[in-house]
This record gives structure tokens, C-alpha cells and sequence, in this order.
């Protein structure tokens, strides 16, 4: 059996009262759960379909915060002209134009991929998500919401509801992705990094890497060792940086890339970041 | 421009582009039923036993006890099953079908069914195979075919020889990926089998249904429907579905829809094969190369298929575009538990050149020498012997095709800019495709025929050469409409059925527009002679040059009744962080005759190279156990839009003697010379040899961490 809610408190009401897999764009669970074509997908619960809830369809944006629906579409997202240009490069290159139409944050989210692309920004950026349920919401910061790969806190009667980025102004914004292609990719490694650089002193940083641990990898010790330095001192403490990293770097061979390929590069890019693009 | 050479609206473009096409999974017939393959899940097993569970009405099993006559897929040797009995040899062979009105109620039975398997130890690879003993795979031997071939005198330039380069290269599997996977659809009328579906070759389906069902011809009908990309991938394989869905149609005596899922598809149609080769050359006091040593080993997979043909193609190719005197070529290709390797677009000659051009790269870096002077100093001439002895009788380009392609790309002033600038590279390859069948085998074997019918004004084309995607419904009009001087309006070229179109032999090998061009402009010559005639119609027949030999058992002759040739050039730049390829621009010059159509020519040309780039940076496919690992669109990486770089291509002019308004081949050509340029560019910008495709980031950084 399959729910089609008429809103978001029925649908909390369906969840609390049946066993379901909650759909949205299905992007992922249209693939996992696959079946011979022309017959329908093999989902091991009933679904919840939230896709067409209108209440989750909107993106607010004010001084503080952006707040995005977990309805709301990549490509609506992209499209928004009140979101920042740098935050969108990760979700320009998801997949292709049809999973862009279809794929959710929440989605992303909820699926809990390592290699999930829009995850190292929003951890990244201190992105929270409110998760809601018949009795009331809980507002969970992304890093402690995703407990693991393919597994959140996300309880059995909850819905993810929204996804709450700060919206900060940072001197410099990084993204890079290195996928199986240029396009429609699952990626290898991905590191998105903020930084506030003022009078050449570093007020703010944060580096997420993506692809290389069963989460998505931020080191806050590593960053408070950076904040507070001149960029022009970075490089002398790359070495010793890069081995914090190097420690906590855990990638796994697969079908995709090695451990080996996914270490080094990730240091690469985190070199790359801190001392190419913060020393400019 | 020759005027047959100017571009013109495709014939199969408006129902393709609106749409309109139907294809095998698009159709329909009232009654139809689904059929799903049951397939083996360990590469080497004796079958115990099979427990099938009780069948619901209109369910269907058919195994090979539904097999009239005799239970073999006729390839070149008759060891594959049309369904296991006894044993299975990969992961992914066919031991039954379930037919049925509903995929559900097929799903069910297909998981209740339980095969219980005593397994052998599987041989997993050339390596494996070259040691393995008892039990083989195939007859006693551990390999389907050896070859040997000798030019010149290969001992006494070995004494001579002063100094000796040698190499290893490795070449992995590539799958076709065509975007419809493997479709048939199957109706029994109680007399006549029809096979309407997604294939290369109607006339293999119709041998393979007459050596099964052991029928006469006249019952057996194959009809080619609309098809969605082949690139060699449809040649033979189709006629394990044709046959499969044949059976459970005259079982259920309802029409059969067989269509592979593509999980299913890429797991256990028919791949490249992947190879090994060594090359040795021998070289004299002068530098000079006066000797080679080549051995080439191919994976075969679990039955014998095309490999002896693919592996003969290897062989003719690898001594490549040079003349050296003096050579000494074997080649094996081995059987293994692994999926059935067959053709695909190239059809050895990719792994051939691969070889053969870092072989001459990597004389060139030793000699130190220029690696295009190297090149130019061996090239083959008009009036030269190629390597099996056969004499070059038409004029040989190579010389303005490499000017072309190093002036057009800059070569020159890169290659030695690029020395001093890090993480860029550019590199060349030279190539030749041998143009229809190996040897003799358009007049020994496929004896291909051709029909021309008039009514009136209008005439129709009847061969058996299928529509995939390379041009052949509107090729071959423009062909028959030249020869005529009538427009292109009054000639009708459908898809072909075997019922009215003879035999013309497959649609493979760069031999469509070659050899049934030409019979069918010859067809066409002779019509005009009888133009006043209301309506008749002409069979023309092939007929063997009288200028080409072959002894296909010494391999002394002309390999190939016509050779294309061309020249590339790949630029590239290594990411420093992620140590992706880049690359920055392709090049392409090719003397493939007269094109006939300058669109058609330069979709192929482009197409091609595309497959080729994949082949040598993206495409990894690898075998765990007898199992693919990538055997999804989202694993197996072929190149998007995204990552095609600007590819300039050029024809250099030098009509064909034999070809229908001096055309020659070139569905394959464009595919062949990518890797080796590639990687060549990829050696100058790391500044370390590359000896295996595809090459991956990962690969790179080994490589450069060293």
C-alpha cells in the first residue's frame, strides 16, 4: 500500500500510525529498490509519498538564514536568484538534468551517502535540519543528524521537514568534485570549504570532505588551529595540518576509486584550498 | 566535392526524431507474452539438479528438452549452448526461460526456481589459463585457437640483431553500450517463425534457427526492427535471444517479448576482448628496426564465439602501418569462465594498434629519436607487402595524412613546448582498418548477394544490411540513385526482412558501403542498361578481385580486400590535485576514400572517437570472480556530453579502386587510434610510460607517486 497524503500533518499522521519508507523525489529509492521494467519497484516498506506537499515547496531566505522545503527541487533551488552563487556549484553538478528536476536536500539528506553532494556544504556551513512528528519538531545540526552511512536519527514516526543554512557571507568559498565524470557522477572525492579572511588574518574556516569516511569528514580541531593565523603562515603549518587530516581520513576501496587515490587527493584539495586560494 | 559527397537529409531521422520509431519494446502483438532468461550465478559448475516450482496456467519453462534438433549457437565452432545442460561455464548463462502473460507472476517463479551447482575451479584469466590443466573449458586444450604467422626471415634478422626493445601492454574489456539493450520478439503462426528485433545480422539469427529448429528456410523469418546503437554488440549475440524467444513461441504459441534489462545486458552479452601483448624489435647496428617478435593473448570468455576471427584481426593488425621485413606473429586466444568476449566496433584492432603505436613510441623515447620521423621511415607504400605477404595495390597515403594531422593539431611546436611545461602532453597514433572480411572470406564465406527491383520509375533496394544508427537506409540510395541517374525519391530501401532480401552478409566489419555499396552500384549499372524495361529485377552476385589472394591456412596473402588509414593526435593536461585527464582537443585526418555522405561521415568519425576515448581513460570494466563489477550506467562510465573535447577532423582525398564511387570503410577506424594517441599525450605530461588502458586517475597518480 502507498500514501498520498493532502498535507504534512496527515502525512506525520500516516507515519506515526504505519511502517513507511518516506519518497520524494526517488531519485535514490528508484534505483535501489528497481525491479524488472514495467514492473513496479520492490520497496521493502510501504510508501509515503511527500513529493507534491506544497507546504515544503518553498524556500524563505532572510538576513540570518535560508530555509529550504524538503520538497523543494535542486532545480528550484538553482533557480532561486536569492541564494548565493557559490552554494549552488555543488548542486549544479548532481547527476543530470532529470535528477536535478527531481532530487531533493532532503532526500540527500536522508539517503546519508558519504558521497551524498550536497552534504559537505551543508556541513560545511553549519547546516541544521528540522525533523517533525504529531508531537513537535527537533531542530538537529546535519553532523548529528547522519549518524553513519546510509543511516540518520531520523525516528520512525519523524519526516524531515526542512533544512536551515546560515546565510553568512564568506571572503572565500571553494567546491571541488572529482566524480567519475564531468557529469552525471557519483563522486570520488568532494571538499567544499568556506574561509573569513580579514587583513590577512583567518577569522573562520571550515573544510568538509566528502567520499572519504562513512561520513562526511570535518576536523573543528584542525580549523581552530587555523583560525586566528595569517595566511601568509599557512603554508608553514600545511605539513602538520595535512597530517590531522591525513588521520582522520578513512576511505575504502570500491567500484569507483581506491583508498590510496581518495587520501591523496583529498589532501590535494585541502592544500589546494588553504594554501593557493587563501593565500590570494 | 564529389556530389554523392554532399550531405542530405537521413532517411530514418524523422521517425527517430519525432519519436515515431517503434521498436522491439514498443510492440505489441495481441496475445504477446513475456519470457525472462534464468542464468547461471557461478562462473564453473556441473548442474546437480533444477527444482522448479508448480506452474501457474499459462506459464511457461523452456529449457533445451524444447530444442528440435540440435542444442548449439553455430558461431565458427559449435561449443555454446543455446541453453546449459549439464554444466555451467559464466556467470550469466542462459539454462532457462520463464514465460508468461505477467512480469510479476515471471519474477515469482523465477525466484522459487533453485539450481543446485557442484562447482569446478573456474579459470579466470589469460594468466590463469595459460597455466591451467585438466579440466579444460574447451575441447583439451586450455586456449580456443593458436595462430602463427612468419614474413621474411625472421631467424637470421634475430642473429644479426644488435639490440632489442621489448614491451607488455595490457588492454581491459569494453562494453558497447548501445542505449536499447538486447530485444526480440518472437510469433509462431503454426507453420513460419518470425524474429522481429534489435540486431546487426538477420541472416545469423536465420542460421541459428535452422540449425536448432531444424527447419527448412522457407519457415524461418527475420525481420530487423528500428535499432537503437549495435557497435558490434548485435552481430552474433542477438541469436541467443532470437532463439531463446523462437522456442518459447512455438511452445506457448503466443508472440514472445525478449528484452534484457541492462544490468542483465552488460553482464552477459558479449564484451571486448581484453589482451596482452608483447612486442619485440630487433634492431641493427644502424638503428634500424629490422626484425619484430609479437604475441598477442586474448580472454575468450567461456565459449569459442568470434574469437578466432577477432584474434586473426589482431594478429594482421599489430605489425601496424610498417614495414618491417622480418616477423614473427602468434596469437592465442584462451578460454576462461568468463563472459563471452565478441565483437566490437574495431574488433581487435583497438587492442592491435594500442600496442603496437607505444611500441614505436617507446623506440622512439630509447632511440631518442623524433617519434614521427620514426614513424614516417617504416610507413608501407603502394607496391609494399603488408605483413602477411599481401601487395599494397592502390597508393598509400600516410605520408599526407600524418602532415595533415601534425599541421592541423600544431604537433610540433607542442610536443617540444610541452617537454618543459608540466602536466601537458600530446601524442600521436597511425592506423590502418582492414575493410570487410579477413582473407577470402566475402567470396568463401558470406558469398554476398544483392537485389535491385524496378517497377515503373521506382526501384527498391533489397539487402540483408541492417539500419544501426551508421546511415545505411540513406548510404545506399545515394549509391543506387548515382549509378542510375534518377533521383533519390524513386528508390525505396526499407529495413530488412530475410524473406524478400538475400543474403548480403552481415553488417560488420567496415564492409557495408565497400563491398554491398559496390555490388549494389554494380547492380545498379546494369539496371540502367535495361532502363526501358517496365519492371524487373537483378541479382548481382560478389565476385572475388582477381588482383588479392588468400590462404587462410598459412595466413599468406591480403588479409583485407581494402585497407583505411588515418592519423590522431590527442592533447591533454593532467589535473595537479586530482590527476584527472583533460583533454584539450582531438585531431583526425583519415583517407577513407570518397565519403558518401559528409554528415553520415563525420557522425562516425565523432561518434568513434568518443567510444574510443572512453575505451582508453573511462571505461573500467573488471572481473571479480567470473563477475563484472561494473555492470551499471552508474558504474561503467562511458563519456557525457560534458566530457568530449573539440574534435577537428579532416578526409584526405584518395578515392578506392574498389569501393562504390571510390568509398571504402569507416564505421570501425575512428575507434582505433584514441588510446594509443592518448596515452602517448598522457606519458609526455606525467613523464612515465603508460603499458595498460584505460588509463584512470588513479592509475596516474600511481604512476607519478613512484
Amino acid at each position: 500500500m502507498s500514501f498520498r497524503p493532502a498535507s504534512l500533518s496527515e502525512a506525520l499522521l500516516i507515519r506515526k500510525t504505519n511502517d513507511v519508507m518516506v519518497y520524494c523525489g526517488g531519485s535514490d529509492v528508484m534505483i535501489k529498490y528497481r525491479s524488472w521494467s514495467g514492473t513496479p519497484a520492490q520497496f521493502p516498506k510501504d510508501v509515503l509519498y511527500i513529493g507534491h506537499l506544497k507546504e515544503l515547496k518553498s524556500i524563505d531566505v532572510n538576513d540570518f538564514e535560508i530555509t529550504i522545503g524538503a520538497t523543494v527541487s535542486y532545480a528550484q533551488f538553482l533557480q532561486d536568484e536569492r541564494i548565493p552563487i557559490e552554494y549552488k556549484k555543488p548542486v549544479e553538478q548532481i547527476g543530470s538534468v532529470a535528477i536535478r528536476n527531481i532530487g531533493t536536500f532532503s532526500g540527500n539528506i536522508c539517503n546519508a551517502s558519504p558521497a551524498g553532494d550536497t552534504l559537505t556544504m551543508l556541513y560545511a556551513l553549519n547546516a541544521k535540519v528540522i525533523v517533525a512528528s504529531t508531537v513537535g519538531k527537533r531542530e538537529i545540526a546535519i553532523e548529528n543528524f547522519i549518524t553513519g552511512p546510509g543511516s540518520t536519527c531520523l525516528k520512525n514516526d519523524e519526516i524531515l521537514t526542512h533544512i536551515i543554512i546560515p546565510n553568512q557571507k564568506f571572503s572565500h568559498t571553494y567546491y571541488y568534485k572529482v566524480g567519475t565524470r564531468k557529469a552525471n557522477a557519483i563522486s570520488k572525492v568532494s571538499v567544499f570549504a568556506v574561509a573569513d579572511v580579514v587583513e590577512h588574518r583567518v577569522t573562520d574556516i571550515r573544510i568538509a570532505v566528502g567520499s572519504c569516511g562513512p561520513t562526511v569528514i570535518r576536523l573543528k580541531e584542525a580549523e581552530a588551529k587555523i583560525i586566528g593565523s595569517n595566511t601568509s603562515n599557512i603554508e608553514s603549518m600545511i605539513y602538520s595540518l595535512l597530517t590531522m587530516y591525513d588521520d582522520k581520513i578513512v576511505p575504502i576501496d570500491d567500484v569507483r576509486s581506491t583508498k590510496v587515490y581518495r587520501s591523496k587527493v583529498a589532501l590535494n584539495l585541502i592544500e589546494t584550498f588553504l594554501v593557493k586560494e587563501l593565500g590570494q | 566535392m564529389n556530389k554523392i559527397s554532399e550531405s542530405i537529409k537521413r532517411y530514418d531521422f524523422e521517425d527517430k526524431i519525432h519519436g515515431k520509431a517503434v521498436y522491439t519494446p514498443d510492440y505489441h502483438p495481441e496475445g504477446m507474452i513475456y519470457a525472462k532468461t534464468f542464468r547461471s550465478k557461478v562462473s564453473r559448475a556441473k548442474i546437480l539438479s533444477i527444482q522448479i516450482p508448480s506452474l501457474p496456467a499459462d506459464y511457461f519453462i523452456v529449457d533445451h528438452r524444447d530444442i528440435p534438433a540440435k542444442n548449439v549457437i553455430p558461431v565458427v565452432f559449435d561449443d555454446q549452448p543455446v541453453f546449459a545442460v549439464n554444466e555451467v561455464n559464466y556467470i550469466g548463462e542462459p539454462i532457462l526461460l520463464v514465460a508468461g502473460p505477467e512480469k510479476s507472476v515471471i519474477l515469482e517463479i523465477m525466484n522459487k526456481i533453485n539450481v543446485e551447482y557442484q562447482t569446478i575451479q573456474p579459470i579466470l584469466n589469460i594468466e590463469e589459463a595459460e597455466s591451467c590443466s585438466a579440466p579444460f573449458i574447451f575441447k583439451e586444450q586450455p586456449h580456443f585457437v593458436h595462430y602463427e604467422y612468419h614474413k621474411g626471415n625472421f631467424e637470421d634478422s634475430v642473429k644479426r640483431a644488435k639490440r632489442v626493445i621489448s614491451d607488455e601492454f595490457k588492454t581491459g574489456y569494453q562494453e558497447q553500450a548501445y542505449l536499447e539493450t538486447q530485444s526480440i520478439l518472437a510469433t509462431y503462426d503454426g507453420d513460419t517463425i518470425c524474429i522481429q528485433g534489435s540486431m546487426q545480422c538477420p541472416y545469423y539469427i536465420v542460421e541459428s534457427l535452422e540449425v536448432v529448429l531444424g527447419w527448412d528456410r522457407s519457415r524461418i523469418r527475420v525481420i530487423q526492427m528500428p535499432t537503437g546503437g549495435a557497435f558490434g554488440g548485435k552481430e552474433d549475440f542477438p541469436s541467443i535471444p532470437g532463439v531463446h524467444a523462437a522456442l518459447a513461441a512455438i511452445k506457448s504459441k503466443r508472440p514472445v517479448q525478449l528484452v534484457y534489462e541492462r544490468q542483465e545486458d552488460i553482464q552477459c552479452s558479449t564484451k571486448r576482448h581484453p589482451s596482452i601483448i608483447q612486442i619485440k624489435s630487433f634492431l641493427d647496428e644502424n638503428e634500424e628496426i629490422i626484425a619484430r617478435d609479437i604475441e598477442v593473448k586474448l580472454d575468450g570468455g567461456a565459449y569459442a564465439g568470434l574469437s578466432s576471427v577477432v584474434l586473426q584481426r589482431t594478429i594482421f593488425s599489430v605489425a601496424g602501418c610498417y614495414n618491417v621485413e622480418n616477423l614473427f606473429v602468434r596469437g592465442t586466444a584462451y578460454a576462461t569462465n568468463n563472459v563471452v568476449s565478441g565483437a566490437f566496433r574495431g574488433f581487435g584492432g583497438p587492442q592491435a594498434f594500442y600496442a603496437i603505436e607505444m611500441h614505436m613510441e617507446n623506440i622512439a623515447m630509447q632511440l631518442r629519436t623524433d617519434p614521427i620521423q620514426l614513424r614516417r621511415k617504416y610507413f608501407v607504400k603502394q607496391g609494399d607487402t603488408s605483413s602477411t605477404q599481401g601487395k599494397f595495390h592502390d597508393p598509400i597515403v600516410l605520408d599526407l595524412i600524418t602532415d595533415e594531422v601534425i599541421t592541423l593539431s600544431d604537433f610540433k611546436s607542442k610536443r617540444s613546448r610541452f617537454e618543459s611545461e608540466k602536466l601537458k602532453g600530446i601524442g600521436c597514433s597511425v592506423f590502418f582498418h582492414g575493410c570487410g572480411f579477413t582473407g577470402a572470406g566475402e567470396a568463401e564465406l558470406i558469398k554476398p548477394k544483392v537485389r535491385l527491383k524496378k517497377l515503373k520509375s521506382e526501384v527498391e533496394i533489397f539487402i540483408s544490411n541492417t539500419e544501426i544508427g551508421q546511415g545505411v537506409l540513406t548510404t545506399m540510395r545515394k549509391i543506387v540513385s548515382s549509378a542510375l541517374g534518377i533521383p533519390i525519391e524513386h528508390v525505396h530501401h526499407n529495413y530488412p526482412n530475410s524473406h524478400d532480401c538475400p543474403d548480403s552478409g552481415p553488417t560488420v566489419a567496415s564492409r557495408t558501403v565497400l563491398i554491398v555499396g559496390r555490388l549494389l552500384q554494380d547492380c545498379a549499372t546494369e539496371m540502367k542498361k535495361r532502363w526501358n524495361e517496365e519492371s524487373f529485377e537483378i541479382i548481382q552476385n560478389y565476385a572475388y578481385p582477381s588482383h588479392l589472394s588468400w590462404d587462410n591456412q598459412t595466413f599468406k596473402g591480403n588479409a583485407y580486400p581494402d585497407y583505411s588509414w588515418g592519423a590522431n593526435v590527442v592533447e591533454v593536461e593532467i589535473n595537479a590535485d586530482t590527476y584527472e585527464v583533460d583533454v584539450k582537443g582531438i585531431w583526425a585526418v583519415y583517407d577513407i576514400g570518397t565519403p558518401i555522405d559528409e554528415k553520415i561521415v563525420k557522425g562516425q568519425i565523432e561518434g568513434g572517437i568518443v567510444q574510443g576515448l572512453g575505451y582508453a581513460t573511462s571505461e573500467v570494466l573488471e572481473t571479480k570472480n567470473g563477475k563484472l563489477s561494473q555492470d551499471t550506467f552508474t558504474t561503467y562510465i562511458i563519456p557525457s556530453s560534458l566530457d568530449i573535447p573539440p574534435i577537428f577532423s579532416k578526409l584526405v582525398e584518395n578515392p578506392s579502386t574498389m569501393g562504390p564511387f571510390g568509398a571504402r570503410g569507416l564505421g570501425e577506424i575512428p575507434l582505433v587510434g584514441i588510446a594509443p594517441a592518448l596515452a602517448s599525450a598522457v606519458q609526455q605530461a606525467i613523464g612515465k610510460r603508460i603499458t595498460k588502458i584505460p588509463i584512470t586517475p588513479e592509475d596516474i597518480l600511481k604512476e607519478v607517486q613512484l
